[in-house]
């Protein structure tokens, strides 16, 4: 799903909460447009600057050369408090988690 | 009692480790209750590591530069097998897998943790209204907010239930907290504390560091946190310069004042008090520069687009799936968003929607991409004026303490409460802010901004100024 470009009044809360897999109820949607759409307005000032050439993202980072992810084992007991955090387990121990379909679909 | 203090009665044997602990959980039990400061206090198990302690010093054993001193800390720090809920719904039952290395590293040094901290949801907010568990007051007006959102920590401090506490800092929410309750806190250069086992909220702008009652005490909890972490790649390899914490002559110290720290939002008297700081430094010999720095006029406006969008990336985890808070229903996918509606306040929400709409497709371009680039050149300027200058100095907050309920449902009043102090998260530098006298009969907070790695300057600097 993307946004289509336009005025910052197009702004749809409904389809951002879509894409931010959040359920924002009619009561607080009305609230939030026009908190979101302030914000936009403020931040709107760097629209008028003339900002440098955009480059490498990472170059924004305070420590710009980052090692290489490795994989690392975790102990015995970091293991346990992680599965002890499951919402749900099934028998043998494994996260279990809801159907992506539902049954009657 | 200061730190240094509390740790010599300590090892000299003149006072218990036990009675230092009971004396501030008497503390907590007295004022906690009309303050809310803690989410949970450990009263349990810090006796028991106190009487260890005691234990150990009477075998003779060192118990470490923080030997008996009691920390609090932010509840958005991994303590292994206790509740990191970061002030959210969404991990109010979440047990710790592991320990974070800032807590590893307090303990090793002999220190005492006492409890965890109310803060502002995800760390989203700048008064310890957005927690889920209830707000914390102001020490001095139950009526007032203490800032965020290292709300509980600060007030903690200031209260006396703490001498030290912990919190992070990812537009201010060490500085500004400290500032409104009048103690010390502290925000060091990114990379210099591991960010290993914090709840992330913005990762490129979130740090660790300490609050206290001076300067001292929390340069005493910095020496012991600092430092590289193979579990945190962004620590510094480099070797660490700490303060000396003595005698210091200013003359000659260039002090950058950039004019955009004393533009129409700040409140009169605060500038007041700090241009009296600044010509008590100019008295000593230091030397003040007028700075113009453009870019600092649009340091929020970045600060609130790099966050967000931060923010909405790293709090897409929260699915109910594998731990935290799960709202069941039917699929896979209306459960993720039931749960996220349930977990999740109406701040975080805000946040993630501003983040979700500025990194969309469309407008990535147009607003994330242009405020890392905008932030870039933030940086260079700010590396150009340390070249002229050593620090600067500036206000910490535009305001004092508000009431309570006053900003809350206007976010751009309340966000503008971090207007001077994103700067240093967006540069990754070092920043203090120490009380600098008193507006409206509240605590005010001047920062000292130091260049990235420069933060032994800072704290000399900070030191210095509660001396004279």
């Amino acid at each position: 799903m993307t946004l289509s470009c336009g005025s910052l009044m197009e702004v749809d809360i409904s389809v951002l909460a879509a894409l931010a897999h959040v359920d924002v109820s009619t009561k607080r949607r009305e609230k939030l447009q026009e908190d979101i759409l302030a914000i936009l307005a403020y931040v709107e000032t760097l629209q008028h600057l003339n900002v440098p050439a955009i480059g490498d993202e990472r170059a924004s980072l305070s420590v710009p050369n980052l090692r290489e992810d490795e994989l690392v084992a975790c102990t015995p007991e970091e293991r346990r408090g992680v599965v002890e955090n499951f919402p749900h387990m099934s028998g043998d121990g494994l996260l279990e988690a809801s159907a992506a379909l539902a049954r009657d679909l | 009692m200061t730190v240094a203090e509390m740790v010599a009665h300590v090892r000299g044997g003149t006072m218990s480790a036990r009675e230092v602990v009971d004396g501030y959980l008497m503390r907590i039990d007295e004022a906690d209750a009309s303050l809310g400061a803690f989410l949970e206090v450990f009263a349990g198990d810090a006796r028991v590591r106190a009487d260890a302690l005691d234990a150990r010093r009477a075998r003779g054993e060192d118990l470490g530069p923080l030997g008996g001193v009691p920390v609090a800390v932010k509840d958005n720090m991994a303590m292994r097998g206790r509740v990191a809920s970061c002030g959210s719904r969404m991990l109010e039952g979440m047990r710790a897998a592991y320990t974070a290395t800032v807590i590893e590293r307090l303990e090793a040094a002999g220190a005492v943790i006492i409890g965890r901290t109310n803060m502002d949801e995800f760390a989203c907010g700048s008064s310890t209204e957005n927690s889920a568990f209830g707000i914390t007051r102001h020490p001095m007006d139950r009526d007032r907010v203490p800032g965020g959102s290292s709300g509980g920590s600060a007030v903690a401090v200031a209260s006396g239930m703490a001498p030290v506490a912990l919190g992070s800092d990812t537009g201010g929410s060490i500085r500004q907290p400290a500032a409104l309750c009048g103690i010390v806190g502290f925000k060091p250069t990114y990379g210099h504390v591991s960010r290993y086992g914090l709840i992330a909220m913005a990762s490129s702008l979130d740090q660790i560091g300490p609050l206290g009652r001076s300067t001292a005490d929390v340069a005493a909890i910095y020496r012991v946190i600092a430092g590289q972490d193979v579990r945190d790649a962004t620590t510094m390899s480099a070797e660490l310069s700490f303060p000396e914490m003595g005698p210091m002559d200013i003359a000659g110290l260039r002090v950058g004042v950039p004019k955009q720290f004393f533009d129409d939002a700040l409140d009169g008297e605060i500038a007041a008090c700090v241009r009296r700081a600044l010509a008590r430094m100019e008295r000593a010999g230091a030397r003040m520069v007028e700075l113009d720095v453009p870019w600092l006029e649009s340091a929020l406006a970045m600060y609130y687009i790099v966050m967000p969008a931060e923010v909405s990336s790293n709090l897409n985890r929260y699915d109910g799936v594998t731990y935290g808070h799960v709202t069941p229903a039917r699929t896979l996918t209306e459960q993720v968003v039931a749960t996220r509606r349930d977990g999740f306040g109406d701040e975080v929400v805000r946040r993630i929607l501003l983040g979700t709409f500025v990194l969309s497709s469309g407008y990535v371009d147009a607003y994330y991409k242009r405020a890392v680039a905008a932030r870039r050149a933030l940086r260079a300027q700010l590396d150009e004026a340390f070249g002229r200058v050593d620090i600067l100095v500036g206000p910490t907050s535009p305001t004092v303490a508000w009431p309570i309920g006053e900003k809350f449902d206007d976010p751009i009043t309340m966000y503008l409460s971090d207007i001077y102090t994103v700067v240093a998260n967006l540069a990754g530098a070092p920043s203090l802010s120490v009380p600098c006298g008193m507006a409206h009969a509240l605590p005010v907070g001047l920062q000292i901004m130091g260049r990235a790695g420069d933060d032994a300057r800072v704290l000399d600097v900070g030191y210095w100024l509660e001396q004279v």
